[in-house]
């Protein structure tokens, strides 16, 4: 099909450990400050898991001050961590100000007319805009159950099934997976396109892959994409533990994400959002907006091997980057640097080597590899979203953040993963790669817009 | 207007090709098979019952259209593999491989990695038995959650494969192991919009050549005690009267509120060359898609506007106009606001035409199958554009008064529609269409 229409990339959004500004972040990963801090939730002293990358206090005031109407009734983290980096990534690519909230409340009042507006200064056609967002599981609340058990400690059915309203909203509604990707349309005015993917710890990816088709193919114009997850809360706290695949050190909690290392023992849990804006170049270009880079291609692949594990092959993250770079129309020397999957677990990290030196072969040697995971950790459903928005700024700005925390070479991770400093490279190409539970892995390709 | 305006903007792809669907599966509380429930719409069953999972006696909505008891070893499914799986799982393994199946994908002519797979999927909630022991474990003297018991070896009473059953992609990961199934793929999720997403992108999949077939549609969540509390909270389900009392009234002037179904529906898409290659018969052809946002303030759906806008930005894309399209297989979920907003937006999008638009709903009968609906519906166009013959919708409500259109009521009609609309929303504002024509 000729038919592809040329896909940009105009505004970055961001909220994570780091921070909620775009180039904090950026200016952070450069410089190799880790996110990961010591779990400061209440009652979590015990907790098995006691590294993570949590935003900080000040910074979640921040985000409910910002949004305090979402927050008082829709308040569960990852919904506000989506509306604060789609703001975010909507102001950057000059879509929003301030003045046009009271400006398309005033045209709410006469129905029908507030959809042609978003922002005081570009007409946008908002049928034509759309939100695609990951998400994950939500919050699996244990005070839920323990609200209705009996004198036996059973549960009481009957007594749930009257009085359910006491404390289920919390976990019923706020959980729903559509509930970021509504509230941005909502908020934003945003009438075309709008789905939510949940392909675990894909579905960021997945999820700026398929809003990446849709604007090339004719579907939308402008597209808000990416993720928002957190499962810091005691249920999600030892999701990972019980999977065996989280990393439970406590001590020095900035050092126990250590993806590619010899010694890496899993995954250390992350939060927050990353969200980019995906515009049709025609598009972007008639209104000036500034273009970070282009989408060139995407990929996915199923494993289709076993649920519980990656291929150790690799194969499916093989045929994912090859997918996408066919997508592309791109041979293997073109990609400079690969944003990898990198969880910090034994298995990914080997196979994710094995997969890259498949699809590369000898110029697997050449191309710089890092894991944002390193630095602001595994944000699950979202995390291909900050780590699309690393990938961006690198090949927009030639340079690459380390991987931090690498100290022991392993044998089966024998790559440039760019360790300890970060690197000035010219990066024409690039390929952001996320692989989720269950065997479902996603690829795509950046490359300088020209 | 709206359509001929957006109509320009659309990028017009000349298409030499058809998507053509040529297998399907389907499951509901009607029947086990694509052709069970069928014949069961036909002969004016429903599937509403007094819930059978659980003692629902209590809640405000005790009733729902579910699945009979499907087991991992009727679907030959290892009992390692079952521990994770439940319900959903087993819904979206049966109709995935009937319609893997009936396209004859299982021929090994077409190499996994060529195959695709998309699919809406319901919210998964836990079952209580799986978090009850934990929570027991981790009590103290009060009756009160302590969550150093917890962290210090209560949560171990959780199986360690539980957080695996959580993830709603792993059952769709289960499937494409047991299928086979290598390519090009997502999920999608929770609303009956998700189903279509799910068409939408598989569609798109196979007609941009990135897969040679691909499965697409969608499956219900689990009817459980937090799914019904979880709708009862978003004020869709009917909570009027008793068990025998309580029905799903698509359009109908006393309708209130909807009855949750379980279900699913899958259909193998490809290019008709390829089916033609393959020998393998076209059932119908999927020509055109629409998506769009809007919520309505304080009622749990999409406005007017934007269910029409999903439906006319279809009609563009199958290069159809309004007149073009016998029949709607409208969401009509039996809510007060929701099908208000629809009847409206069918109006307006087929202004001159409106007393000729046929419209049927399948809700009344099997329930409102969430992300399994819009797939099921589009499971029925393929029996409807066969047989020549329209199942009447449930139970012959008295109409809505203010309908223009024509409502199948009373018994089916004998009628061969060309061209089917179909139509699906989310009680949180999201509207997808999708339309399905007959092939030569």
């Amino acid at each position: 099909m000729n038919s592809k229409r040329r896909v940009v990339i105009t505004g970055l959004g961001m909220a994570t450990s780091l921070g909620l500004d775009v180039e904090e972040n950026w200016q952070k990963a450069l410089s190799g400050i880790s996110g990961i801090r010591k779990l400061s939730l209440p009652n979590t002293g015990k907790s098995p898991v006691q590294a993570v990358g949590s935003i900080t206090e000040a910074d979640w005031t921040t985000i409910q001050d910002e949004f305090r109407d979402e927050a008082s009734k829709e308040g569960e983290r990852r919904t506000l961590f989506a509306l604060w980096a789609a703001q975010s990534a909507l102001k950057d690519a000059g879509l929003f100000s301030t003045e046009s909230r009271v400006k398309s409340q005033e045209l709410k009042a006469k129905q029908y007319s507030s959809s042609k507006l978003i922002t005081h200064n570009s007409k946008l056609l908002t049928d034509r805009c759309g939100v695609v967002m990951a998400a994950g599981l939500g919050i699996n609340r244990l005070e839920d159950i323990q609200r209705w058990l009996n004198k036996n400690k059973e549960f009481d059915i009957a007594e749930f099934g009257r009085e359910y309203k006491d404390v289920h909203k919390e976990s019923l509604i706020k959980n729903n997976s559509s509930r970021p990707a509504a509230l941005i349309a909502k908020r934003f005015g945003l009438n075309g396109y709008n789905a939510t993917i949940t392909t675990a710890c894909a579905s960021a990816s997945q999820a700026i892959g398929t809003a990446y088709r849709a604007v090339s193919r004719g579907d939308a114009n402008m597209i808000v994409a990416g993720g928002a997850d957190s499962m810091i809360n005691p249920v999600g706290l030892v999701f990972f533990v019980l999977l065996s695949a989280a990393a439970v050190s406590a001590e020095n909690p900035s050092e126990v994400c250590r993806p590619f290392d010899r010694k890496r023992s899993g995954l250390v849990m992350g939060e927050g959002a990353g969200i980019i804006i995906l515009e049709e170049e025609s598009h972007a270009v008639k209104r000036g907006a500034k273009i970070y880079a282009e989408v060139a291609g995407y990929g996915s692949t199923m494993d289709a091997y076993k649920v519980t594990a990656p291929d150790p092959q690799g194969t499916g993250a093989e045929h994912s980057m090859m997918n996408a770079l066919k997508d592309a129309d791109m041979g293997i020397e073109q990609i400079d640097y690969i944003n990898a999957h990198g969880t910090s677990t034994k298995l990914n990290d080997a196979a994710e080597t094995l997969a890259i030196k498949k699809v590369f072969k000898e110029h697997a040697q050449n191309i710089s590899i890092n894991s944002s995971k390193s630095i602001i950790g595994h944000l699950l459903a979202a995390s291909g979203g900050p780590e699309f928005v690393f990938t961006a700024l690198s090949v927009s700005r030639d340079k690459l953040h380390p991987t931090i925390n690498l100290k022991n070479r392993d044998p089966k991770c024998d790559l440039d993963y760019v360790p300890d400093v970060a690197k000035e490279k010219t990066v024409n190409a690039a390929i952001s790669n996320s692989f989720g539970f269950g065997g479902q892995n996603a690829s795509i390709v950046v490359k300088k817009y020209k | 207007m709206l359509h001929r305006i957006s109509g320009i903007l659309y990028h017009v792809v000349i298409m030499n090709d058809n998507v053509v669907i040529t297998g399907a599966g389907l499951i509901s509380s009607l029947g086990i098979n694509a052709l069970e429930t069928w014949e069961a719409l036909l002969a004016g069953k429903c599937g509403i019952q007094s819930i059978n999972n659980f003692d629902a006696q209590d809640f405000d909505c005790p009733v729902a259209a579910q699945v009979h008891e499907l087991g991992a070893s009727e679907l030959g499914i290892h009992p390692r593999d079952s521990r994770i799986m439940d319900r959903h799982s087993y819904m979206l393994m049966k109709s995935s491989r009937d319609a893997f199946k009936q396209s004859k994908l299982d021929n090994g002519a077409i190499p996994p990695e060529d195959i695709g797979y998309f699919a809406g999927m319901g919210m998964v909630d836990y079952n209580i038995e799986d978090l009850h022991p934990s929570v027991v474990q981790s009590l103290n003297e009060d009756g009160n959650l302590d969550f150093d018991k917890f962290y210090s070896g209560g949560f171990q009473q959780i199986h360690p494969l539980w957080p695996l059953s959580m993830l709603n992609n792993i059952n769709f990961c289960q499937v494409a192991i047991a299928l086979g199934i290598k390519g090009d793929n997502t999920t999608f999720c929770p609303h009956a919009d998700s189903g279509v997403h799910g068409i939408i992108e598989a569609y798109n999949s196979v007609l941009a050549g990135k897969a040679k077939a691909a499965l697409a549609g969608g499956v219900s969540e689990k009817v459980s005690p937090l799914s019904i509390a979880r709708a009862l909270w978003f004020g869709i389900l009917n909570t009027s009267g008793n068990n025998q009392e309580i029905r799903c009234i698509p359009f109908g002037r006393d309708r209130r509120g909807t009855v949750l179904g379980e279900g699913c529906g899958i259909i193998s898409l490809e290019l008709q060359s390829t089916a033609r290659q393959r020998g393998v018969p076209s059932l119908a052809a999927v020509t055109g898609y629409g998506v769009s946002f809007e919520v309505s303030e304080d009622s749990h759906c999409p406005t007017a506007k934007a269910i029409s806008l999903s439906m006319e930005k279809a009609i563009a894309k199958a290069n159809l106009a309004p007149s073009d399209i016998d029949l709607i297989i409208a969401h009509g979920d039996g809510t007060y606001m929701g099908d208000k907003h629809e009847i409206e937006a069918i109006h307006h999008t087929f202004p001159d035409c409106v007393d000729k638009v046929t419209v049927f709903s399948s809700k009344g009968a099997l329930g409102h199958m969430l992300a399994g609906a819009a797939a099921a519906d589009a499971v029925m166009a393929i029996y409807i554009l066969e047989h020549g013959i329209i199942p009447a919708v449930y139970d012959s409500p008295l109409q809505d008064d203010g309908i223009k259109f024509r409502l199948v009521s009373g018994k089916p009609v004998k009628e061969s529609p060309r061209r089917i609309l179909i139509n699906s929303r989310s009680y949180e504002g999201q509207c997808a269409s999708l339309i399905i024509e007959a092939v030569e």
